[in-house]
């Protein structure tokens, strides 16, 4: 049984359809990256995730259960951390993360002290004190040392410095090797392809692509540069290949990952002295979606 | 799979809670109420009790009670009987607006502000009802009036006031405490925003206190649509009723159950049909950028603006 199964998920606020029949799907176990252009709808589906909000048409199932109906039984198996984090200005950040332990129903004390020693956060501050960064620590510490099965992290980094950024990717690993599910949205894709073993990029409300890392590799291009003994010819008419510069023993192109094994074959044949391959990027994945986005918009 | 009537159940979880988070969070504001209620009672009680012998306040009626201005400020002529009521006359409609502003704040600071600002989502992400931060903000209000009703007993007693009348006194305010915590609630429920809600129900306040003094000047029955002058007509110190509060009461229950099936009908957060798109560009040439003015700032020479020059590469 899947830890979040998602489909046809419509939801409109007025005259705007933030979700159009969205899928999603997180397997348990699994650290699911969430991508999507601002706007397109990732919070609006967490907060449906969360019970906030309540579903117009589709289908919503969270550790088996109903988000909206069975909100407070599973939210003792769940935890969430907002993209933007906002406090009370009198609180201090370590009551802040007790609270919300005892709201959830328990809280791990020697992983709360250890995670406040590693994200190197000052418990006895008052919020009203604490930069952007140091609220996200706040929730991300709240999120961290709770025992939950499931984490919806949205945009969980935003405003964590680069050695923050760090802990955080361990953190998150260690929670893999525990076994728990993560939904991260996020907007560094560096972070989600050194994190995630699935995503789903959504726009406008609806799931465009959803796979593992490497099935959305296939569907792009790798771009390869490759100096050979032999002159090189014909190869931009071979199948999968595009935007071919050759230049006599030189070349570079673009080739659809699924003939690459063809086109290899084709540049050993001609003797091969230097070659540099460069797989799809996850910006390549994400940039040709929000492109077309762009000229939509446009 | 959980039957409706478990869930309905579920739909208070964590109210407890909630309710020692926000007495922690008002810690400050309220003992800050609490004292200027009480001093705004005490300073009046010592004065008038300096001021007036209680063999003359016939005279003092007449004289007070027939002067419109004075009566539409204060309070219904009819407490000029005892020393005690003389003082509510001066003060109570004051005692009760602020104690009306108290129960609103409070309300709405605890339950729609937060999810303005997006606390909430943070507080609803664990094991928290969907009705429970409503609840727990109107039952600190609740336990917020009692304090008041406390507060106001003790310092009628302390300044030498009768006690009985300084109960009813204390009483008859949390009463339109209690009256105001629940329309404020209402109104988080209707309003997008806190500040709008801030807005009609610190309206409603006012129109309340006109009417009253509509009713005190001349239109008795007047006073009667007014939670002031519901809690007005206890008359402390003069009549000791405690009937009158029964309408603050269970309009507030009523209110209360308004604002349950409100919140139950809505979604979090901002509401959408208030999300009509506004204006992408500035209208007229005085808001737009002036197409040489951003110009000159790129071109460094900004007269005038040494600091923003130093800014600049």
């Amino acid at each position: 049984m899947p830890a979040i199964a998602v489909s046809g998920l419509v939801k409109t606020f007025g005259r705007t359809r933030a979700l159009d029949g969205l899928d999603l799907t997180v397997e348990e176990g699994e650290v699911h990256g969430f991508l999507g252009p601002n706007g397109s709808g990732k919070t609006t589906t967490i907060r449906i995730l969360l019970g906030l909000l309540r579903a117009d048409a589709g289908t919503v199932r969270v550790l088996g259960g109903d988000p909206w109906r069975d909100a407070v039984a599973l939210h003792g198996r769940m935890a969430y951390v907002p993209g933007d984090v906002m406090l009370w200005p009198g609180i201090t950040g370590g009551e802040v993360i007790d609270l919300i332990g005892s709201l959830r129903g328990g809280l791990d004390r020697r992983r709360r002290d250890e995670l406040l020693e590693r994200f190197d956060l000052d418990p006895r501050k008052k919020a009203r004190t604490y930069s952007k960064g140091n609220r996200q620590k706040v929730a991300l510490v709240a999120a961290l040392a709770s025992n939950a099965e499931l984490l919806l992290l949205d945009e969980p980094t935003s405003g964590l410095d680069p050695l923050m950024e760090a802990e955080f990717q361990r953190c998150v690993q260690e929670l893999r090797q525990e076994g728990r599910t993560i939904l991260l949205s996020s907007h560094i894709l560096a972070e989600v392809e050194a994190l995630c073993d699935r995503v789903s990029i959504i726009r406008h409300g609806r799931t465009v692509e959803s796979g593992s890392l490497a099935d959305l590799r296939l569907l792009t291009r790798t771009s390869v540069t490759v100096e050979t003994v032999e002159p090189i010819v014909g190869i931009e008419t071979l199948p999968g290949v595009h935007d071919a510069v050759v230049n006599h023993t030189h070349a570079r192109f673009s080739v659809d990952t699924e003939h690459l094994d063809a086109v290899l074959r084709r540049l050993t044949e001609l003797r091969v002295r230097s070659l540099v391959c460069t797989p799809p990027t996850l910006e390549d994945l994400f940039l040709r979606h929000y492109e077309t986005t762009k000229q939509v918009t446009a | 799979m959980s039957t409706p009537t478990g869930t309905a159940g579920r739909t208070v979880t964590g109210t407890g809670r909630l309710l020692r988070f926000m007495l922690r969070r008002e810690r400050l504001a309220l003992p800050v109420w609490l004292v200027v209620i009480g001093a705004l009672l005490g300073i009046q009680s010592r004065a008038s009790q300096a001021i007036y012998d209680p063999a003359h306040l016939d005279q003092l009626r007449e004289t007070l009670g027939s002067n419109a201005a004075f009566v539409a400020l204060a309070g219904p002529r009819e407490l000029i009987a005892t020393i005690g009521g003389e003082v509510l006359f001066e003060i109570f409609g004051y005692v009760l607006i602020m104690v009306a502003l108290m129960n609103m704040f409070l309300v709405g600071r605890n339950s729609r502000a937060d999810e303005e600002t997006g606390r909430a989502e943070l507080i609803r992400s664990t094991r928290v009802g969907r009705r429970a931060p409503l609840l727990a903000a109107l039952l600190l209000a609740c336990l917020s009036n009692v304090a008041v009703a406390v507060v106001l007993a003790a310092v009628g007693i302390g300044t030498g006031l009768p006690v009985w009348g300084s109960v009813v006194c204390g009483l008859a305010t949390a009463g339109a405490g209690v009256f105001f915590a629940a329309l404020a609630g209402v109104a988080m429920q209707v309003f997008d925003h806190t500040r709008a809600a801030y807005g009609a129900v610190a309206i409603a306040i006012g129109a309340t206190y006109l009417l009253r003094a509509a009713g005190d000047v001349a239109l008795t029955p007047l006073a009667w649509l007014s939670p002031i002058g519901w809690s007005q007509r206890t008359l402390p110190y003069v009549e000791n009723r405690l009937w009158p509060l029964a309408v603050p009461v269970v309009t507030g229950a009523l209110l209360t159950v308004a604002a349950v099936a409100l919140l139950d009908r809505r979604d979090f957060g901002p509401r959408a049909r208030h999300r009509l798109p506004g204006a992408a560009d500035a209208p007229g040439p005085g808001l737009a950028p002036a197409p040489r003015a951003r110009h000159r700032v790129a071109g460094r020479a900004v007269p005038g603006e040494p600091h923003l020059r130093l800014l600049l590469p």
